[in-house]
């Protein structure tokens, strides 16, 4: 069946709408191909705006894997504005793909992106735009399949009922290999249920309609009950080992308008150890794997070649923990100033660095410093286990100060587990300190800006907070008063808050299990979307999609769960195990720190799937076993 | 150091990008391409790129014109292919001439006159396209919008915070029907610059208004076909022998 061009009908309205750049496909490294020439159609959706979207690193990453796959064509697919919507519902025109328009419902399979548990009422809109059943259980065999993958798919269940299949982990392999199985379904006929089962045998893959979850009386989860018994019991997430080994795209999509991240960026490694207690990647995206020096200057100077960009920037977990990242900082600083291209270095310690170059960095776009403490005292930071003592800050600052930055960034959080006021006024504190530094300088009275940032804690999935209970709306907003008091007392400090809301709505969806979903489909049929756009969010709304489907919000977000209780989401295994989180769970609470494991390895659970190359390291170096190994696997 | 003019057309959907937007990619090209550009000095340095008379967002142009400094001299057939292979689908380079180094006046400032075309999208909206395609009607309404004196339009003003009232009239220097065309079509010369501007969207509006017509701006196609100088002798010459 040819597909259907949508061009006209989408060229009509282009005109009436604002932003009509990011309907129109064909930038710089797009890919235009003949769809009716593909074997197989894949439709990325990302459920957010087009200038959200095409700042993600993870969608170029995507659309170029797919695209160098045999008999692929993807395309992208994006969150329509509110103004293009209402034209489109008006007019009958469906939702279309950013390419060649054609409608997303003649795609053959769809590929959502979980980046924020805020973006999922987008992915209902989305659907329902393209006309394709919002459940999987009522897509007929000529309907899309629909798959997702991402942080939020590491706790699947919300959206269990809405997704055909989830890809758990590092994508490039596993996005080729279900991808193959689509085409093979197409050469051999398979039916949609056979193709089910036949992709959860594929490592990483989760067919959530292929388990049903069983709850006791008091309505917890106590284990997801198998329906095909060749379903595998947990599924392991994916890794790929060797970063060198996979393809990186070159010639990344340079959009026509001004996007949120609008830059080269190439990706350093992925990973981090540093084992903060409130971070999911920390924990889903170990072990550390590096990109070779040599790969990393290759791209960077391939995408500069192919996209013309001004400004490059490096992206990874906890940039400056690169293994040789002066060396190579400096090298790219002069690929970058013989091409009259800027670097830009988020993320980064400067204790990394040697005052030389430091030096020479900040002769680059002073974009200001940023720190993320996230607790206010010693002892909290030791409960999150952030490894950054007061006097790191402060000599940090002072650093800053020299080397001429006007402006620095602190982030907090508030509600983390065990938590008094006095941790609450040690964030004003520290602000102070930072400010009275920089007003004992005289040249600096009245420029220097310190910015704190407080955003609210949310427990994740797969981390060791996992079981606390969050601060309730009210507490939340208590906590905010008192600081935004203490602050007010402090000069040349400006704060930024984030509202205690949409917090409790990620903290329901975050840890919520496949009774949540309904929640987010009566949301949605309310007219919730873009709930991460304050002018859209519509909090009355969702308390009343709570209320009408029976679903108590707060038995997710502030209920702390049993140290033996199933959880929702372990049907999932993320490759670090629950001892190891209860483990550190335990030491939290008595505000014990454990050391980053390149110090020695504190027995994650990782070594149960791979050879750990952070482990491999520690052993060749001889670093004897920590004291304190939290657990053995 | 030398200045050059380069013409270049924006077709399809291109006509969606701003200004901005075309600076930027034109930022990227020469820097893919290779070509170093001359930057201003200064705190923030930008390239010394200057377009002439800014197209409304969703038009199309048969006949924009950028000028730019470069650090070197180069070959203006040579800068024209490396550039070419850089250019997104919708956006080609037509042309580019040098400027003399010293030349005092932008490009930009020098125009003065503008040639549209405005093209019925037939497919969208049949009734529409039935009023226009109506030649014989168009043409007698067209005769009398003319023959009048003045041609007043009102708009409402933010600086003034009141509607001001504007003689279009000296502002049409020709405005007629295409012939032998599939889709009604329409010509005009527009005054353009500093000594008099219509946008050719204000002047089918008032025309339809006049003529009793139905007119819906997204229904139709509007390309800027050229756009001109005046130059000493008054005599009125496409920009792209301009020559600074
Ligand atoms: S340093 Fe801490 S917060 Fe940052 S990625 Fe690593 S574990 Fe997460
Ligand atoms: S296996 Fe050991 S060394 Fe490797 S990430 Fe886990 S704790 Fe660290």
């Amino acid at each position: 069946m040819k597909m259907t061009d949508l061009t006209e009908k989408v060229e009509t309205l282009l005109a009436q709408v604002d932003k009509p750049a990011s309907y129109m496909g064909g930038e710089w490294g797009s890919v235009m191909r003949d769809e009716n020439e593909a074997e197989l159609n894949y439709g990325f959706c990302f459920p957010d705006k087009y200038e959200i979207g095409m700042s993600y690193l993870g969608l170029q990453i995507i659309y170029h894997v797919l695209n160098e796959t045999e008999g692929v064509y993807c395309q992208r697919v994006f969150a329509p504005g509110s103004d293009m919507e209402a034209l489109m519902r008006e007019t009958g025109l469906p939702l279309f793909t950013e390419e060649k328009k054609n409608p997303v419902s003649q795609m053959d399979v769809l590929g959502f992106t979980l980046q924020y548990e805020l973006s999922f009422t987008n992915i209902l809109n989305m659907l329902d735009l393209a006309g394709i059943p919002l459940k999987s259980c009522d897509r007929g065999e000529e309907d899309p399949l629909v798959c997702a993958g991402g942080n939020c798919s590491y706790n699947p269940e919300p959206l269990a009922d809405f997704i055909d299949f989830y890809m758990i982990g590092d994508g490039e392999d596993v996005l080729v290999e279900t991808a193959q199985l689509m085409i093979e379904r197409k050469r051999m006929g398979y039916s949609r249920r056979e193709l089910l089962e036949k992709l959860c045998q594929v490592p990483g893959v989760y067919v959530p309609s292929l388990y049903e979850p069983e709850y006791d009386e008091t309505g917890r989860m106590t284990g997801h009950r198998k329906l095909f018994p060749d379903a595998p019991d947990t599924v392991v997430k994916r890794m790929i080992m060797d970063m060198d080994s996979v393809s990186y795209p070159l010639n990344p999509i340079v959009p026509f308008m001004d996007v949120v991240h609008d830059r080269s960026v190439i990706e350093l490694f992925r990973g981090c150890t540093r084992g903060c207690r409130f971070c999911q990647a920390g924990i889903i995206c170990r072990p550390i794997r590096e990109r070779s020096a040599e790969k990393v200057k290759e791209y960077a100077e391939a995408q500069l070649k192919n996209t013309g960009y001004d400004e490059m920037s490096l992206l990874s977990l906890s940039t400056s923990d690169y293994s040789k990242i002066e060396p190579l900082v400096t090298d790219l600083m002069s690929m970058c100033r013989s091409r009259e291209t800027g670097l830009s270095l988020p993320s980064m310690r400067l204790d990394s660095f040697s005052p030389r170059v430091l030096d020479e960095i900040s002769t680059f776009r002073k974009t200001g410093l940023t720190f993320a403490p996230e607790a206010g005292t010693q002892r909290m930071r030791d409960v999150i286990n952030k490894n950054i003592s007061e006097e790191d800050i402060l000599s940090a600052t002072k650093q800053a100060i020299e080397l001429g930055y006007n402006n620095i960034k602190l982030y907090f959080m508030i509600g983390l587990p065990g938590e008094t006021d006095e941790d609450i006024a040690g964030i004003a504190d520290i602000a102070g300190k930072i400010s009275w530094i920089a007003r004992k300088d005289p040249e600096r009275r009245g420029k220097f800006n310190v910015t704190v940032s407080v955003s609210n804690f949310v427990p994740k999935a797969d981390t060791p907070f996992q079981w606390a209970g969050q601060n309730t709306p009210e507490e939340f907003d208590r906590k905010h008063y008192l600081l935004r008091d203490l602050l007010k007392k402090k000069k040349g400090v400006s704060y930024q808050y984030h509202g205690s809301d949409t917090s409790f709505l990620e903290a329901v969806f975050a840890r919520g299990d496949r009774r949540t979903g309904k929640s987010i489909l009566r949301a949605f049929e309310l007219g919730c979307k873009f709930d991460s756009w304050s002018e859209s969010f519509d909090y009355g709304k969702w308390l009343q999609a709570f209320e009408e489907t029976g679903v108590d919000p707060t038995f997710y977000s502030q209920r702390t769960r049993d140290r033996d209780e199933y959880l929702p989401w372990e049907i999932i295994d993320c490759g670090v195990t629950k001892k190891y989180m209860l483990a550190e769970y335990d030491r939290a609470m008595a505000a014990t720190v454990t050391h980053d494991c390149r110090e020695g390895c504190t027995g994650c659970g990782l070594r149960r799937f791979v050879e750990c190359p952070v482990y491999e390291k520690v052993k060749l170096s001889d670093v004897s076993a920590p004291e304190h190994a939290p657990s053995e696997m | 150091m030398a200045r050059y003019l380069l013409k270049f057309t924006k077709t399809g959907n291109l006509r969606f990008i701003s200004h901005l937007d075309v600076l930027r990619l034109f930022q990227r090209a020469f820097k893919r391409a290779e070509i170093k550009l001359n930057y201003s000095q200064g705190f923030n340095p930008h390239a010394k790129i200057g377009f002439a008379h800014p197209l409304s967002l969703g038009f199309e142009s048969r006949a924009e014109y950028m000028d730019f400094e470069t650090a070197f001299d180069n070959d203006t057939a040579e800068l024209l292919e490396k550039l070419n292979g850089q250019m997104p689908e919708g956006m080609s380079l037509t042309g580019c001439t040098s400027l003399k180094e010293t030349g005092r006046t932008a490009a930009a400032a020098a125009v003065t006159h503008a040639d549209y075309r405005v093209v019925c999208r037939s497919a969208v909206d049949e009734e529409e396209t039935a009023v226009w395609n109506e030649r014989e009607r168009v043409k007698r309404a067209l005769d009398s919008f003319l023959g009048q004196g003045s041609i007043i339009t009102t708009k409402y003003s933010k600086k003034k915070r009141r509607d001001v009232e504007t003689d279009i009239r000296p502002s049409i220097i020709s405005f007629e029907q295409s012939e032998g065309t599939d889709s009604p079509e329409l010509r005009m010369r527009l005054l353009t610059g500093s000594n008099g501007n219509l946008n050719p969207q204000v002047l089918m509006t008032e025309f339809a208004k006049y003529a009793g017509k139905r007119f819906h701006p997204q229904n139709w196609i509007f390309v800027r076909e050229e756009i001109y100088f005046t130059d000493r002798s008054g005599e009125v010459r496409p920009l792209n022998e301009f020559e600074g």
